[in-house]
């Protein structure tokens, strides 16, 4: 991650701390970032990119459907929306809840035009992927607005499947104290996802 | 993939017991891989957040202009033909109240109170003259 002051992740969630036990707790150092972000701050900008830029790709794939070149668009649209509308963030939610929030709309637009062109033959078929998509998506959202001690423990064991024992190994920590991590990381998940789940449905 | 569809609200899944659907849901939602953005994109960004950041801070600058000047109202009913009418209407009250009733002109008085009031009602009279107007055309 370029520019020490926005080691945003690594250092607001660093595993000693390991906290986050409601849902959307947005972290001093994600505010700070949101102040350098305003500036127009390149090493701001960086940290962002650097952080987010990949997840949101993810995000946009899921909303498109699984379209790639969509998805590119999708992340670039948005992320110049955000640097036009960064002003506006209050900072009541996640930064990368709030530009999932752009991606969602955006994603819709792209889907939308793709379908009034009509084009594409291979246009996924959105009605029956949207449930599984947009369940891939908010688990996208929903896991990186997750501290990333959190975020990086219930990946290695769930996604790689290292056991507890590797995971403790891995972060450093006692075999007790990485379940007690999961057990909150998998709290805290749970919580993210119903607020994704009630954002979608206030949409 | 566990068809996971029909099982309620994605918060309620996940659950201790069910390690894994959770990990075949996150190496579902992980498994693309994001290709690198464009060279200069942190760049191009902070210029775009920049730009704007200036932009609002001229428009705080401005100073606030007072609001527009209101239209003058329209002329309401001008308050002098009100008064003038009354008096008029005082006037006739008062000559018909001093007048016996013996007199020879009471009725002749009595008469001209109505077009003594119009005469002293501008208003009225514009509106005579509007309606005869509309009766000419």
């Amino acid at each position: 991650m370029s520019g020490e002051g926005f080691n945003l992740l690594a250092a607001t969630y660093s595993l000693e701390g390991g906290r986050s036990t409601t849902p959307r707790e947005i972290p001093c150092d994600e505010k700070t970032l949101a102040r350098g972000l305003m500036k127009g701050d390149p090493q701001a900008w960086a940290a962002l990119c650097d952080a987010y830029a990949g997840p949101l790709y993810v995000y946009a794939y899921h909303r498109t459907g699984g379209d790639r070149h969509m998805a590119e668009d999708v992340r670039q649209e948005t992320l110049i929306a955000a640097a036009e509308r960064i002003g506006s963030y209050r900072g009541e939610v996640p930064l990368f809840s709030w530009l999932c929030g752009i991606a969602r709309h955006k994603a819709a637009d792209q889907v939308r035009q793709a379908r009034r062109i009509g084009t594409p033959l291979d246009l996924p078929d959105m009605e029956c992927a949207s449930g599984q998509a947009h369940e891939s998506a908010g688990l996208v959202e929903a896991l990186w607005a997750l501290p990333e001690a959190y975020r990086e423990a219930l990946l290695a064991r769930y996604q790689r499947g290292d056991s507890v024992g590797g995971v403790a190994a891995r972060i450093g920590r006692s075999y007790k104290a990485t379940e007690s991590l999961l057990s909150r990381a998998r709290e805290a998940l749970r919580n993210n996802l119903a607020e994704v789940d009630s954002d979608e449905r206030h949409q | 993939m566990k068809d996971t569809s029909e099982r309620g609200p994605k918060s309620a899944r996940y659950g201790p017991e069910d390690d894994a659907t959770l990990g075949d849901a996150l190496r579902k939602a992980t498994c693309v891989e994001a290709p690198p953005l464009e060279p200069g994109t942190p760049v191009r960004l902070a210029a775009i957040a920049r730009s704007q950041a200036e932009e609002s801070q001229e428009a705080s600058r401005l100073p606030v202009r007072p609001p527009a000047a209101r239209p003058s109202q329209p002329a309401s009913f001008p308050g002098w033909a009100i008064a003038v009418s009354g008096l008029g209407l005082s006037a006739i009250a008062l000559l018909a109240h001093f007048v016996p009733l013996t007199s020879r002109f009471p009725g002749s008085l009595l008469a001209m109170g109505p077009a003594l009031n119009l005469l002293c009602s501008p208003a009225a009279a514009f509106a005579l003259v509007q309606r005869r107007r509309q009766h000419a055309r």
